[in-house]
């Protein structure tokens, strides 16, 4: 490829006596991609992190990050990598600067008005001067956050990191990781173990359950895999007309049913839906609301995670 | 590596346990300078006289042919310290600032100086595994090696302080206690070959400090050791702790067995070949140096390769 890739997994395995937690798992992320690691609890995500910031041996494979090997030139590798791994690790008894100071002074280079200016990102002027012991969660999460990006890396790797947020913080942790990505070309690597989490904060998602890389794709050809027929409802006040209506304007053909005396229900494709929307409001008949039934991105996500299969 | 050394001085220095060892300390010597003092007998108007006459005695028994040398020369110490004390006009259970400091060291504050070295030496690895903070320093750009090397480093800059804190407060109670008079007091004393000889008390008080560190650095590198293999704070400090108390006394059983003398805590009082004999017959300060260090270099290997190569999983 033409521009080198910001991290390369290659054939990256993870043994511990018989068990294989992963297993032969390869990908690349370019720089200025927000990337989720999708899987469910116990699929092996948090073993992968830990082998990419260099925490545990790998038994077989290699990663690369700007091109340094974690393993042969742990130093030029690390130096590029911020990391969250699983919590936000922070000495209680020490104030939110001094947790900072003590993080500047293992990456040299760091200058100490570069302290400030996380300080002010993640917005912890003022209580940086408190002990950590007087923290919220939320403000500990801010600043492992603080702690992570202190170094300016080119590799942003969070491990679960909206495990605890409301959903006030997520949307905000979503904005800035968007952000970072864009701006500063930042490559962020997102675990999570809910896919509606990474619906709208990755570009791209890899899957992964026991160990393997079961899919990697972008967000929305990902919830196009989701686009099977199913089951819609839709509520109006006359199930008559708007039935009527419906099959003289409609340019492709439905099984359509009458539900109740209250709603239609037609089997549509996700794609359709928009359209069946825009028809019956074109033609003045009241909506009260739509409801899908049957599969959801999330069932499609389970199926394929949980049969090791896509569907 | 200076950064690496400055953020483990902060986390000991930052935090509330470090200065309560300290206080211990200081507290302990104003508590045995206090009682000390008021438990002083007085001193006898007429002690030359009575010293005089038991010296009498003394020189009776040391001229005497058929004394075992070894009592002879006892004898002839307790004679010279007597005659020392008359010709200088300083009654023998007198005591100055710098006995006081000597006495402390060698009756308590030694074997506590290393008991609270191997609390921090014990908490400055583990202490980072179960609080999960092992992460933040292994994660970044810097060589396990030189993370574990400025943990011992701190750890041995603590003892400094705790010593001279000690040492300052000692000087301090003392002084105010018995005076500061004596600095130019000659310590005497039996050395290995029999004969008497001295030291200044002032020099006495740093080398009895210096042979003390011996066995706070040993005791350090075993509680670093133990937090390396177990990663886990009670289990360091507990056996590094124990060993401490229980290293003599094993020694002293196991003295009919030849190998005792590779035990650690056979060699680790080198003040023997100075100020005393060995503890175990045979032995000599060259033996013991070369065990020490063999000590050393093992345990730190140890140490030092199992932190490079373990995998760090914390759930
Ligand atoms: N030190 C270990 N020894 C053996 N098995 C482990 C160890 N750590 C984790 N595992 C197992 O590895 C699997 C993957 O765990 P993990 O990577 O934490 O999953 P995730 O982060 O995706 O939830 C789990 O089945 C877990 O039980
Ligand atoms: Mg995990």
């Amino acid at each position: 490829m033409a521009e080198q890739a910001a991290v390369t997994l290659q054939n990256v395995t993870k043994r511990i006596g018989a068990k294989t937690l992963v297993d032969n798992l390869s990908f690349e992320i370019p720089a200025g991609e927000v990337f989720g690691f999708l899987g469910p609890n116990g699929a092996g995500k948090t073993t992968t992190i830990r082998m990419m910031v260099g925490l545990i041996s790998m038994t077989q494979g290699k990663v690369l990050i700007k091109g340094h090997d974690v393993v042969r030139e742990h130093r030029a590798a690390l130096s590029q990598i911020g990391c969250i791994v699983e919590n936000p690790e922070l000495y209680k008894f020490l104030t939110g600067y001094q947790n900072l100071l003590h993080m500047a002074r293992m990456t040299p280079g760091t200058p100490r008005a570069r302290i400030d200016a996380v300080v002010e990102m993640v917005g912890l002027q003022k209580r940086i001067h408190e002990k950590v012991k007087t923290y919220s969660l939320g403000m500990r999460q801010r600043l492992g956050l603080a702690q992570a990006l202190l170094h300016r890396p080119s590799v942003l790797i969070l491990d679960e990191p909206t495990n605890g947020l409301d959903p006030a913080g997520i949307r905000e942790l979503r904005d800035m990781l968007r952000r970072l990505a864009r701006e500063e070309g930042m490559s962020v690597i997102v675990s999570s173990h809910l896919l509606s989490e990474m619906e709208l904060m990755c570009d791209r998602v890899a899957v992964i359950a026991q160990g393997k890389l079961i899919h990697v794709e972008r967000v929305q050809d990902l919830m196009a895999i989701g686009n099977e027929a199913q089951a819609t409802i839709f509520e109006v006040a006359d199930p008559g007309a708007a039935l009527s209506h419906l099959r003289e304007h409609l340019s492709e053909t439905f099984e359509m049913v009458t539900e109740s005396a209250k709603a239609i229900r037609l089997t549509l494709t996700r794609d359709q839906i928009p359209q069946v929307i825009e028809t019956l409001v074109l033609g003045k008949i009241p909506l009260y609301g739509v409801q899908t039934q049957g599969k959801t991105l999330e069932d499609t996500f389970l199926q394929m995670t949980g049969d090791g299969v896509i569907a | 590596m200076l950064n690496l050394i400055q953020n483990e001085n902060m986390k000991i220095y930052r935090r509330m346990r470090s200065w309560i060892l300290v206080i211990i300390m200081v507290g302990i010597v104003i508590l045995t300078g206090t009682l000390m003092k008021t438990h002083q007998a007085p001193i006898p108007a007429n002690w030359k006289s009575s010293l005089t006459i038991s010296d009498q005695s003394l020189k009776n028994a040391v001229t005497s042919p058929n004394m075992p040398a070894r009592v002879k020369s006892t004898l002839e110490l307790t004679l010279k310290k007597n005659e020392y004390a008359i010709a200088h006009n300083i009654a023998p259970s007198a005591t100055t600032a710098w006995g006081f400091a000597t006495t402390i060291e060698q009756r308590a504050i030694g074997v506590l100086i290393s008991v609270f070295v191997a609390i921090v030496a014990g908490d400055i690895v583990a202490g980072e595994f179960s609080t999960g903070t092992i992460k933040l320093l292994l994660t970044r750009p810097q060589s396990r090696g030189r993370i574990l090397l400025s943990k011992y480093i701190a750890t041995l800059l603590f003892s400094l302080f705790l010593i001279a804190v000690t040492m300052v407060a000692s000087l301090v109670v003392g002084g105010i206690l018995f005076g500061f008079g004596g600095v130019d007091q000659p310590y005497l004393y039996q050395a290995a070959s029999g004969a008497i000889q001295q030291v200044n008390m002032v020099a006495y008080l740093f080398i009895n400090y210096g042979y003390n560190s011996i066995t706070m650095i040993m005791i350090a590198t075993i509680a670093f050791m133990i937090s390396t293999i177990f990663r886990s704070s009670a289990v360091a400090i507990a056996i590094s702790i124990l060993s401490l108390f229980i290293g003599n006394t094993l020694v002293f059983v196991l003295s009919s067995y030849s190998w005792d003398r590779y035990i650690l805590f056979a060699n680790t009082d080198l003040s023997q070949y100075q100020f005393g004999t060995p503890v175990l017959s045979g032995m000599t300060l060259g033996f013991s140096i070369t065990m020490l260090v063999l000590y050393f270099v093992v345990m730190n290997a140890l140490s030092w390769y199992l932190f490079r190569k373990r995998d760090v999983s914390l759930t």
